[in-house]
């Protein structure tokens, strides 16, 4: 039960990250692209915007969670694992483009800059993120090291 | 400082000859005592003596505390936070409500979400710094 609890808080708080992402891809994708077609942009999302945000955000989550946590994939490499995160992505948004715009129009365009632009900057995130911690890694583990050396000769004094 | 090693008696037994205790020759014993510091454990029914050095961590799940080894997992009486006490000076520290691990053992770290440290150990057990307790390693290590 703590360890499906502890699951649950992890997988919300990405699906939190994910929607307000993809509710500022939209809001900056939907400006940018009624501005380029003369069109009033509304300011107001449509509700089934709204539902596919909560299910994709959650999906993401999960694939978040599967492919960068180390939860699953424990020892594929970095590049594989993001590959794999981005193909079933394209896939799920393609599967939501066929789902909820299975007539051509203006807001699949729309649906499609901003799925364009989510997946881009997540696979971004993914990758600076990794960077950012492998060498905050790196620190850490030399830092370590030092210290390791230091209690070994007795001169921590203070623990 | 002169250094002999004498062999042959049927005890280890430690004798320090100075003019006064000083901080150094205090330093001295309190490394000493941390080498003597031993711990015992069950397993299967029988009782081990454990070297500390060879702890990895403990665990405590269920008000019950466990000694993991690279090797083995034994039950100890003891409760976390005596454990806590018992090896201050030892090279361990607080990683969680319900874990202590060996400094010596961590083969690497990495910070995680959330504020949190991934910790690797020397047998590729990968383990989990809270971020409570994250800010008091980082600042352990000099890393704040």
């Amino acid at each position: 039960m703590k360890k499906l609890m502890g699951l649950v808080i992890i997988i919300k708080s990405y699906a939190a990250m994910g929607f307000s992402g993809l509710i500022i891809a939209y809001m900056v994708a939907g400006w940018i692209y009624s501005t380029i077609r003369h069109e009033q942009f509304s300011n107001a999302i449509p509700f089934i915007f709204v539902i596919q945000g909560v299910l994709l955000a959650l999906a993401i989550s999960v694939l978040w969670y599967l492919f960068f946590t180390g939860a699953v994939f424990k020892k594929l490499r970095y590049s594989i694992r993001l590959i794999g995160f981005v193909l079933i992505l394209v896939l799920i948004l393609t599967g939501f483009l066929l789902m909820f715009f299975s007539q051509p129009t203006n807001w699949a365009k729309l649906w499609l800059i901003i799925a364009g632009i989510f997946v881009s900057v997540t696979a971004g995130i993914s990758v600076l993120g990794e960077i950012y911690f492998r060498m905050t890694g790196k620190r850490y583990t030399q830092s370590l090291d030092k210290y390791k050396k230091k209690i070994s000769n007795g001169k921590d004094e203070k623990y | 400082m002169k250094i002999k090693i004498n062999e042959g008696f049927p005890e280890t037994e430690i004798t320090i000859d100075c003019p006064a205790a000083t901080d150094e020759i205090l330093k001295i014993v309190s490394i000493l005592h941390s080498f003597d510091k031993k711990l015992t454990g069950t397993k299967d029914g029988k009782i081990h003596i454990i070297d500390i050095r060879d702890v990895l961590y403990f665990d405590s799940v269920d008000k019950r505390s466990f000694i993991y080894t690279s090797t083995d997992v034994y039950d100890t009486t003891f409760r976390l936070y005596e454990i806590e006490e018992r090896l201050l000076g030892a090279g361990f520290f607080r990683s969680s409500k319900s874990q202590v691990i060996n400094i010596s053992k961590i083969a690497s770290l990495c910070p995680d979400f959330g504020g949190r440290i991934e910790v690797t150990m020397m047998n590729g057990e990968k383990l989990i710094v809270s971020r409570q307790y994250a800010k008091n390693l980082k600042e352990r290590l000099g890393l704040l």
